[in-house]
């Protein structure tokens, strides 16, 4: 008998617990976060409202571009969503001759929208340490003076492959934001500046706290490659997974 | 019951609590991927547009590629791919090197100006020898010269190469270029390691030679930690001490693409250097030489590295060093400038905690810009010994002319005093010593020449000497004396003192005022004015007279000899001195120098003042010993008076203005007879340029 009551106490405790977190139906941009089945009631209109109600709900909700308003029965309070574009591949160009060195360039952007009030984090990683390597050969990740503080300037010394990035958007974390001479100190976000490399931690690039919806933020990551021709980098297809982590704070 | 109930309840409230805390601390998260290429290729022609790429099936945009800084002086507005050709105006040139002191952080190419704490040199030419005679091992090195050198440390060790000053057994501590260890035995391999230490207590990386003593017969023991591959040992050959480490193959990532490009050169002053294509790399051999690698480059636990430079001249002879963490992210070693150009195999062995060689590499230093001097052994000698005897003759020579420029110095007791002058001088030059007020000048009687030089004692009544001086270029002296009775007395070789020639005269034809050893009241204020008149002992002029053409011939040519020879060799030291300070300048050197230039200098300027004209006749035969008197031209206001010496020459220095010169022949009979009267002269540097047809 009292193995019954602890079963039912469990599951009447999932069955509270569970709507919290859990959602309804979702595609790849959206989900809806609860439903209800209705019956009754009717549409009303105006010039500048909306209002549908149904037997047995008082529902408020209601949006314009400007007001997302959530009150009256079933209004989600816990409604946090997290919209993230998802870019192309990058293909760094132009092509680098081992022999006769030079850079490539390509960038990355993630669109982020969410109504969290308290924002969000967005991190990178790479997928093996160094980042970018062929089968048989590898870049170095860029080496910067201070562990996890970019370097003002791009600088691949002469002998070396290097790889790393920058990068650029509204809501950098203040690592990558910079006072015209060094990056962590002061609020500018000087062009191509700031440079850092990957490693396999996740480091923060972007973080805001507060809501972006509706208009988002972009934040761009700039990949930057170099070879010099003395360090006789093997010819090939050099790949690198770079992991983004977008978190809703 | 109640108890039980709870214990039953217990984990269901665990289970809540669980629950409830990952319901908390749920997050709305996404993640993405991006995979990023890179198309590298190695042909050389490679263009960024043909259709190898293939990455991921897009199609790349088509980039512009050019410079993309906006800073940048040749800034491609319409560029769309950086290519790396960027160049920057001066103010945005500076060290990029972070390692360096004056890293610049804005800078942003680099313009070869990055200064870096200055490394302790290695001890260079570091050898041993084994005598299997003594059964002691002799070890030689040349110590690096330089403000902050302390000692240099000795370390043995027979386990393998002593990776710092503590791995091992002191053997010598001190500054010396040479040891003997005395504590060794036959059979034994024994590796040492000379550690230079500065005033700092930082040492260099140190310097590596090993040996062997083998009998007749007796071959070198396997190592005790053999090979973990089975690869054989190679025994040491060429003064290799690496060679004799058991060698393992490696199998770090990092090692197996670890190559000799990996390492750095650098030199004060040039651009950071690697080695290159064919594994070769230019440098200054006139440079101290920094090699380093990157840590990152290497795993991380590690020994040592060792280097090992060949003489290619000398087959079995070569240079070893290891080369140390040096808590900056680089192993490094600090290496003298080269003795000679020429290109240097150098191989680095990368050794392991075991003492192990785990990876070796390769490559050629082409040493350039050493002066073809500098390393022979003609030099070598030259700097050893005909360097400094050159340096130390052509000064004496220099000094010694300055000081007998115009003057009688026949013995030398002369030279000594005219170099005792000279320091007098330069004394009162400083102002360490008080230029004295002149009170006389010693002349020869008859042939009134002022005597240079001359060492003019002052006693006092109870004959003890006060002080004393040595006459001037004109035979002046001079003295600084309390109120008192003095003597003076006056020595010169082949001179005699008091005159017997003037005796009792108070003037002759040149001077007044004679003085002949008599007692001198002086009041301490009065300046006195005295001339001494001394009797040459060997020198008859009614004979010099009679044979002077003779004599002329004679001395002219030995007097040009002399004059020639000294010169030659004032010159020779002039430039072993100069070749010297541009071959191993050093602050000696430079000191050198500046005294040669001076004496140099100080010579055109004694010659200006000093200029000397000479009195013959149109014949060319001079008049020796004549008076010469110059007079202010208008007034007819007697100026100056000199005599010629043996050779018709004179010198006048006077104040810039218009004089006439008159010419007395010394007759045979020792009195004067008046030749020859110049028309006006005008001096404007005081001095006479001309000589003197009577």
């Amino acid at each position: 008998m009292n193995k019954i009551k602890q079963f039912l106490f469990v599951g009447l405790a999932l069955i509270v617990a569970l709507p919290v977190g859990a959602y309804v139906a979702s595609s790849d941009n959206y989900r809806i976060q609860s439903d209800s089945i209705n019956f009754g009631g009717q549409l009303s209109t105006s010039a500048n409202y909306k209002l549908e109600d149904t037997l047995g709900e008082i529902s408020t909700g209601t949006s314009s571009d400007a007001i997302n308003l959530q009150a009256g029965y079933q209004a989600m309070a816990e409604d946090v969503y997290l919209s993230v574009s998802s870019p192309a591949d990058v293909t760094l160009s132009p092509t680098i001759d081992t022999t006769i060195g030079g850079i490539a360039d390509g960038q990355a952007l993630w669109t982020i929208i969410t109504n969290d009030p308290a924002g969000y984090s967005m991190t990178v990683a790479a997928n093996t340490s160094p980042a970018l390597h062929s089968s048989v050969d590898s870049f170095s990740d860029l080496n910067v003076a201070g562990t996890g503080t970019p370097d003002f300037s791009w600088f691949s010394p002469a002998g070396y492959a290097n790889f790393g990035y920058t990068v650029e958007g509204p809501d950098l974390d203040s690592s990558f934001l910079d006072n015209g001479v060094i990056c962590g100190v002061g609020a500018l976000d000087t062009l191509n500046k700031c440079w850092l490399d990957f490693s396999t931690s996740a480091k923060t690039v972007s973080l805001k706290n507060s809501s972006n919806h509706p208009t988002g933020s972009d934040t761009t990551i700039k990949l930057r490659a170099q070879i010099d021709p003395s360090r006789n980098l093997i010819a090939g297809t050099y790949q690198a997974v770079i992991n983004v982590v977008i978190t809703a704070l | 019951m109640i108890n039980k109930n709870l214990k039953n309840f217990f984990p269901i409230l665990i289970i809540l609590i669980l629950t409830f805390s990952l319901v908390a601390t749920f997050a709305v998260a996404a993640s993405d991927s991006v995979n990023v290429s890179l198309e590298v290729t190695g042909g050389g022609g490679g263009d960024g547009g043909g259709g190898g790429g293939g990455g991921g099936g897009e199609e790349p945009p088509s980039e512009i590629p050019g410079c993309t800084d906006p800073r940048a002086s040749n800034y491609n507005v319409n560029a769309t791919a950086n290519d790396g050709s960027c160049t920057y105006p001066p103010e945005l040139m500076g060290c990029t090197d972070r390692t360096a002191l004056n890293y610049d952080p804005t800078a942003m190419a680099d313009d070869g100006s990055c200064l870096y704490r200055e490394a302790v040199p290695n001890v260079s030419d570091f050898q041993s020898s084994y005598n299997l005679g003594q059964n002691k091992v002799y070890l030689t090195w040349v110590r690096p010269v330089f403000a902050q050198f302390k000692t240099v440390r000795i370390v043995r060790s027979t386990l393998g190469v002593p990776a710092n000053p503590q791995d091992g057994i002191v053997v010598y501590e001190g500054g010396a270029n040479s040891t003997i260890d005395e504590v060794v035995q036959t059979g034994v391999r024994y590796y040492y390691t000379a550690f230079v230490q500065n005033l700092a207590d930082e040492y260099s990386s140190g310097a590596v030679t090993s040996v062997i003593g083998l009998r007749q017969g007796e071959e070198e023991p396997p190592v005790a930690t053999s090979t973990e591959d089975g690869l054989p040992i190679v025994p040491p050959g060429g003064g290799d001490p690496f060679a004799s480490l058991p060698t393992v193959t490696a199998t770090d990532p990092e090692l197996i693409k670890l190559s000799v490009g990996d390492f750095i050169l650098r030199q004060v002053g040039e651009l950071t250097k690697y080695f290159g294509l064919g594994s070769r790399v230019v440098i200054n051999g006139k440079k101290e030489l920094v090699l380093e690698i990157d840590k990152r480059s290497l795993p991380s636990v590690l020994k040592t590295i060792g280097v090992v430079i060949s003489d290619p001249k000398k087959p079995g002879r070569s240079f070893s060093f290891i080369m140390t963490d040096n808590n900056n992210g680089r192993y490094s070693a600090t290496l003298s400038p080269f003795l000679r150009n020429g290109l240097f195999p150098v191989t680095f062995y990368i050794i392991n905690y075991k003492d192990q060689t785990v990876k070796k590499v390769s490559g050629s230093l082409q040493v350039a810009g050493v002066s073809f001097l500098s390393g022979s052994a003609v030099m070598a000698g030259i700097q050893k010994y005909a360097d400094p005897t050159a340096t130390a003759i052509g000064l004496g020579v220099g000094l010694t002319q300055i000081a007998i420029f115009g003057s009688s110095a026949n013995t030398i007791y002369d030279v000594y005093l005219l170099l005792i002058r000279l320091l007098y001088s330069f004394l009162s030059w400083l102002g360490i010593r008080r230029k004295r007020p002149e009170w006389g000048t010693v002349y020869d009687s008859v042939t009134k020449q002022p005597i240079d030089p001359a060492y003019v004692t002052v006693s006092n009544v109870a004959g003890q000497e006060v002080t004393s001086a040595i006459t001037d270029i004109d035979g002046r002296f001079g003295f600084l004396l309390p109120k008192n009775v003095y003597y003076i007395k006056v020595g010169k070789t082949n001179y005699r003192f008091p005159s017997e020639n003037l005796k009792g005269k108070v003037a002759d034809e040149l001077y007044d005022s004679l003085y002949f050893g008599s007692p001198l009241a002086h009041d301490g204020n009065q300046i006195i004015k005295l001339n001494v008149p001394l009797d040459p002992v060997s020198f008859d002029w009614n004979e010099f007279a009679k044979s002077k053409i003779n004599f002329f011939q004679i001395y002219t040519k030995k007097e040009t000899l002399r004059r020639r020879i000294l010169a030659g060799v004032f010159y020779s030291g002039f430039g072993v001195s100069a070749i010297n300070m541009i071959i191993t300048p050093s602050v000696l050197d430079l000191l050198l120098l500046a005294i040669y230039v001076g004496i140099f200098v100080y010579h055109r300027i004694l010659v200006i003042k000093h200029k000397i004209v000479a009195v013959h006749r149109s014949s060319g035969e001079p008049l020796p010993y004549a008076l010469i008197r110059l007079y202010l031209s208008g007034i007819d206001q007697l100026i100056k008076s000199t005599t010629t010496d043996a050779l018709g020459r004179f010198y006048i220095l006077v104040r810039p203005g218009v004089y006439y010169l008159t010419v007395e022949e010394k007759q045979l009979d020792g009195s004067y007879k008046k030749v020859y009267q110049s028309e006006n002269l005008n001096l404007p540097k005081g001095v006479l340029d001309n000589d003197f047809i009577v």
